[in-house]
């Protein structure tokens, strides 16, 4: 079997700890990124087949990586689930950053507490149909 | 403070018109004797200088004397008329004088001024009116036409649109006469109208600050919860693989999420209790050590260089054990999670005497503050650990740094890390030794 890989970025360890363990439990292999720096330096490096994104964080917040990602032609084609922890959160102006990087919106939004079931079928579907468009759980 | 403006009313006129009749006849009686007075020694005099002009020495000695007469008469009334001039400038001035001061008071925010300009026209007595449930019935504070909901007939119910009906009203007119007393009685109406809506913004913001804590800690609890969950999905996982790694990392997750629920409400605790600090003799120094001795091992697990600094001899002072303490954990928290994860990183944890002050402070070279974000950190709850913060620690912080009556300062640059001062009052307290020689 083809081995997937996915990247978590996310400030929390517990977190990080968690999304691995649900998606290693469903064959991915999974890197992890504790800041959106080292996170955006692995993306470039290993090339996950998905990604999973931290929206707020300290320093440099997920929507600041996510806008470079999708603004940059090697990374902008990779899907992309957002995690976050604030329903308002989601009212965030993506049609003006996609019309602004004339790119699509994040594949996906999963919103805590992460049910672990939700999780792993919605990365399945992300990667599975990409050009579906935002879907959330 | 309240600061009281002095009754009655300014100008002449005024003034003229509020004596009593018998005054304002005696007056006018000194005014025309003292005219005829002047008239009448001009003419003595000018009579008696061209008698004595016939050569009588006793006509040349009457008109020197009716001449001292006439200068000392003439000294006395100017001296009088300066005295009149200046009480009536005084009281022509006096009004605008303290309108000034009222002012003066109003704009370095003291709004509760108070003002006794003039006579207050009693609207109910005037019109005999038995209205009691009227808002103005019975007010001195300020005149029925600046008050809504008057039940007057004709009027409009609210200010200023009633204004155009109530200036024809025969209690508008009764008050008429003076622009001062009129002025103030507008400056005052705009002052309470201005304690109104700053009573309406105070409660609009309590609302909000409200909605904000409330918010902060739900997102709080909401994330530590999701951890913990986390924590018992990944140590069942272990349990069902038989995989020890697994439920030993689980079970930390566990542990350190049930701790994180601890300090959240700890901190919300303390933050929400008003209370006096329980002074207690200690030994800052060897408080400082407890706290850095506590962080240990999470700095070495982080590679961070942790150390605890004392400066001067401190030995033992008073201060609320606990509740110190508990600041100086917040503050340390917050500085290894202000350091990158990428690089190792320094704190210090130091405590020293600065005169009558007892100063603590944290110090790291992690990632600093920008200026916004240091005047944001002390104006409610404010985090920059993204989900992980609420800022209540350092509210909590702030609030124990103020029953002791000290300061807390924050000194930071944008990428070259940030340092928290905590200065306190220093109360020393007797030794072991000392209270065993005293017995």
């Amino acid at each position: 079997m083809r081995t997937r890989s996915a990247l978590v970025i996310d400030d929390e360890a517990d977190i990080r700890n968690y999304i691995s363990t649900i998606l290693e439990e469903h064959g991915w292999t999974v890197r992890t990124a504790a800041t959106a720096e080292e996170g955006e330096r692995l993306v470039r490096e290993s090339q996950p087949e998905v990604i999973l994104l931290d929206l707020v964080m300290p320093g440099q917040s997920g929507i600041q990586l996510f806008a470079r990602l999708r603004g940059d032609e090697s990374t902008r084609k990779i899907p992309l689930v957002m995690v976050t922890g604030i329903k308002e959160q989601l009212n965030i102006d993506w049609k003006e950053i996609v019309t602004r990087l004339k790119a699509r919106v994040p594949d996906g939004f999963i919103e805590k507490p992460i049910d672990p079931t939700r999780l792993a079928q919605l990365v399945e579907n992300v990667v599975s149909r990409p050009e579906q468009g935002l879907q959330i759980t | 403070m309240i600061r009281p403006a002095p009754s009655g009313r300014g100008g002449v006129m005024p003034f003229f018109r509020r004596l009593a009749l018998r005054r304002k006849i005696i007056l006018i009686v000194l005014a025309i004797l003292a005219a005829h007075s002047v008239l009448g020694f001009l003419a003595l005099h000018g009579i008696l200088s061209k008698l004595a002009l016939t050569g009588e020495p006793g006509w040349h000695r009457l008109a020197a004397i009716v001449e001292i007469i006439y200068l000392v008469v003439l000294g006395a009334l100017t001296v009088m008329a300066w005295l009149v001039t200046r009480r009536v400038i005084g009281r022509l001035t006096r009004p605008v004088v303290e309108l000034t001061h009222l002012a003066d008071e109003i704009s370095i925010g003291n709004l509760e001024v108070e003002f006794r300009f003039g006579r207050h026209v009693k609207c109910w007595e005037l019109k005999d009116c038995r209205e009691t449930s009227c808002p103005a019935y019975g007010s001195t504070a300020v005149q029925c036409w600046y008050v809504d909901g008057t039940p007057c007939k004709g009027v409009e119910p609210r200010f200023p649109q009633k204004l155009i009906q109530c200036r024809t009203c025969e209690v508008y007119q009764a008050h008429r006469g003076d622009e001062i007393v009129q002025l103030a009685d507008a400056f005052q109406h705009m002052t309470k109208r201005l304690v109104d809506y700053q009573a309406e913004l105070l409660r609009a913001e309590r609302l909000a600050a409200t909605g904000e804590t409330v918010a902060m800690v739900s997102h709080s609890i909401k994330n530590i919860l999701d951890s913990l969950m986390g924590g018992i999905y990944v140590y069942r996982r272990g349990r069902r693989l038989n995989d020890e790694k697994s439920k030993a990392t689980g079970w930390d997750m566990v542990e350190r999420n049930l701790g994180a629920i601890s300090e959240l409400v700890r901190n919300l605790l303390d933050f929400s209790k008003a209370r006096q600090p329980f002074l207690e003799p200690c030994d800052p120094a060897r408080m400082v050590a407890d706290v850095v001795q506590l962080h240990k091992e999470r700095a070495d697990a982080a590679k961070v260089d942790l150390k605890a600094r004392c400066g001067d001899a401190l030995g033992r002072v008073y201060l609320d054990v606990h509740a110190v303490f508990h600041s100086l954990v917040n503050l340390v928290t917050n500085a290894l999670d202000a350091l990158p994860p990428d690089r190792p990183g320094r704190v210090e944890l130091a405590v020293s005497r600065d005169g009558d002050r007892l100063v603590f402070s944290v110090s790291d070279d992690g990632t600093g503050m920008s200026p916004e974000v240091q005047v944001r950190l002390f104006k409610g709850m404010f985090s920059t650990k993204g989900s992980k913060g609420t800022g209540l620690g350092l509210l909590s912080v702030q609030k124990v740094v103020r029953e002791h009556g000290g300061a807390l300062e924050v000194a930071s640059e944008q990428g070259k890390g940030a340092t928290f001062r905590i200065a306190l009052p220093l109360v020393t307290a007797p030794s072991d030794a000392e209270l065993a020689a005293k017995g």
